[in-house]
């Protein structure tokens, strides 16, 4: 058997056991609606020009703070792997800081930057930077030093030994941090959607769904968009890795 | 790679602001009005028809306004955005303003009414598999409501007292109004106050009414408005005026039920068939003081409150 028929199949199962589920009667179907029904109301939400906008408003805002979390944590993260005086600095306040939840952040957020795409940007930005900065950290520490004695005995200057071995070294666990950051930029941005409202954003459209309403079989189609978004992302990422960096083998090891 | 992403990012950002359901930024006014980007908090429920009706007609555009809805996760997440000076006029429900004012949290000030309690559409609901039948079946029972101080509890509250049940004895549970009609079927209380579309829903799954808050002396009493601080009605007149003038014009509109029913699958997700059978509140627009004061007198008297509001003061006249 193939893997995408292992996959599909997984998938079938899955969906059959949710549909009969929500046929049981052990919850009344408004509140659990089946598959059949999700399926459909998902299909009509295609059609609308409002729902689309509301997908289109969380994937541009999750690219942006993705694009800002790698743009921050990549010269932050060669900045710490290389020197150690810094890193020991700073050492106290990244851990004090890192475990912090960004949800928790929300209330502060607003009060910050206010409701806009701005809160859910900053926030995302704020969970996603680490995974990176500690992939590029690690990355940095885990280069041969063979390597980079070589370099220098070629009298490559620090900088260029950063340019020429490290960052070509670091690339592979770069992305498997973007990879992570990727998925939790997404959470972020349409919990913090769900969580603070806006006028647009499919985590503002789940609210809508259900607060107003209670909507569940909306509520249901939309998270399955959000799925569906953040599936298509690790795949794009995963085959950038394979196409990308054919050299490395962080992504088996990381897996 | 990160030199790239960061011009994607600004890239995206730039082309991007609209699609991302952001603020235009311009917050300048024009010839008509101070300012003429309003973000108007708002939450996804039918009270909200006619500020949707208003957008969506082109009423805003025709007094210089261009009105964007913020919906917010409840009310006082809203008036706390407003406050905070986030949007700029608030749809809620008048216990939050009140309450506000009284703690002296912020001045406010009260734009536009919005709807008052129509028959039928706040109504304490039993399941069957209760005993509860009539209001004095509710002493020492447990009530699901909204939230604590909200307006919900207000009229249970008085509720109860008007039917000379002690309302001390009873247990008034936070519920969310999605979660009243499980609930009720799952018995995990013996009532609950449930509002539209939620009564409909309530009611589909077998539960009873119970009592009509909006009966008695709770009759026609207003339940939420639109505000904003005192600070922006007092820098923005013209634009507080503006925003008036197509409200009174919606609100006059939405009086015919044919004109707001088409919208409410739309902004508030329900689904058409519920919508065709749902009762809708009554609405209103211009506030008018008398009608206003009963809430703070409510609110004091069941000590949601301590001080005494002046209600007229609050309300920031019509100019025609």
């Amino acid at each position: 058997m193939t893997k995408t028929l292992r996959g599909l199949l997984g998938l079938l199962v899955f969906l059959v056991a949710w549909e009969l589920f929500s046929w049981s009667g052990t919850v009344p179907q408004q509140y659990f609606p089946p598959p059949s029904t999700v399926f459909q109301r998902l299909f009509e939400l295609l059609g609308d020009q409002a729902f689309l906008l509301d997908v289109i408003a969380s994937v541009l805002a999750w690219a942006i703070s993705l694009g800002i979390a790698i743009a921050l944590a990549v010269p932050a993260g060669l900045l710490l792997g290389s020197v150690r005086s810094i890193r020991t600095a700073t050492r106290a306040i990244i851990e004090f800081l890192r475990p912090i939840p960004s949800v928790a952040l929300i209330p502060l957020a607003i009060v910050l930057v206010g409701a806009g795409p701005e809160t859910k940007i900053s926030l995302a930005v704020y969970a996603a930077v680490w995974p990176i900065l500690f992939n590029t950290i690690y990355a940095l520490d885990e280069i041969d030093p063979v390597m980079v004695d070589t370099a220098r005995s070629f009298g490559l200057g620090r900088g260029r030994v950063m340019f020429t071995v490290a960052l070509p070294n670091a690339a592979p666990f770069v992305l498997t941090g973007v990879r992570m950051s990727a998925a939790v930029a997404l959470i972020l941005v349409v919990s913090t959607e769900f969580l603070a409202g806006g006028s647009s954003g499919l985590g503002s459209f789940v609210l809508d769904a259900s607060s107003g309403a209670g909507r569940m079989d909306l509520v249901l189609a939309g998270t399955l968009v959000a799925g569906v978004i953040g599936y298509l992302i690790n795949e794009a990422l995963e085959l950038l890795h394979r196409r990308g960096l054919r050299w490395s083998t962080v992504d088996r090891e990381a897996a | 790679m990160a030199g790239g992403a960061v011009t994607a990012g600004a890239l995206l950002g730039t082309s991007g602001c609209g699609l991302l359901g952001g603020s235009q930024g311009d917050s300048g006014g024009n010839e008509l009005v101070e300012k003429q980007n309003l973000r108007v908090g708002a939450l996804p429920i039918n009270d909200l028809a006619p500020l949707h009706l208003a957008v969506k007609n082109g009423y805003f555009e025709e007094v210089g306004l261009k009105v964007e809805i913020v919906n917010a996760s409840d009310g006082s997440a809203a008036l706390a955005s407003t406050i905070g000076g986030d949007y700029d006029i608030t749809y809620s429900s008048y216990v939050p303003f009140f309450a506000a004012q009284a703690s002296g949290t912020a001045q406010l000030r009260i734009v536009a009414d919005c709807a008052s309690a129509a028959p039928n559409t706040t109504v304490i609901m039993t399941s069957s598999k209760t005993d509860v039948r009539q209001p004095q079946d509710l002493a020492g029972k447990k009530i699901a409501i909204s939230g604590p101080n909200t307006i919900t509890e207000l009229l249970v509250k008085a509720t109860l007292d008007a039917h000379g049940v002690d309302y001390s004895e009873t247990e008034l549970t936070p519920v969310p109004f999605i979660n009243m009609p499980a609930a009720l079927d799952q018995g995990r209380v013996d009532a609950a106050i449930v509002t539209e579309p939620f009564l409909t829903m309530a009611a589909r799954n077998g539960a009873i009414p119970v009592v009509d808050t909006a009966t008695g002396p709770l009759e026609d009493l207003p339940l939420t408005g639109y505000g904003a601080t005192a600070k922006f009605c007092e820098e923005n007149p013209k634009t507080v005026a503006a925003f008036q003038k197509a409200m009174d014009r919606a609100v006059t509109e939405a009086q015919d039920r044919s004109k707001i029913e088409p919208l409410l699958p739309e902004f508030a997700k329900i689904d058409k068939e519920t919508a065709a059978i749902i009762t809708l509140l009554k609405f209103n627009s211009r506030a008018d003081a008398t009608r206003l004061q009963r809430v703070p007198r409510l609110m004091k008297q069941y000590g949601f409150i301590d001080a005494d509001i002046n209600v007229e003061e609050m309300i920031v006249a019509p100019k025609a």
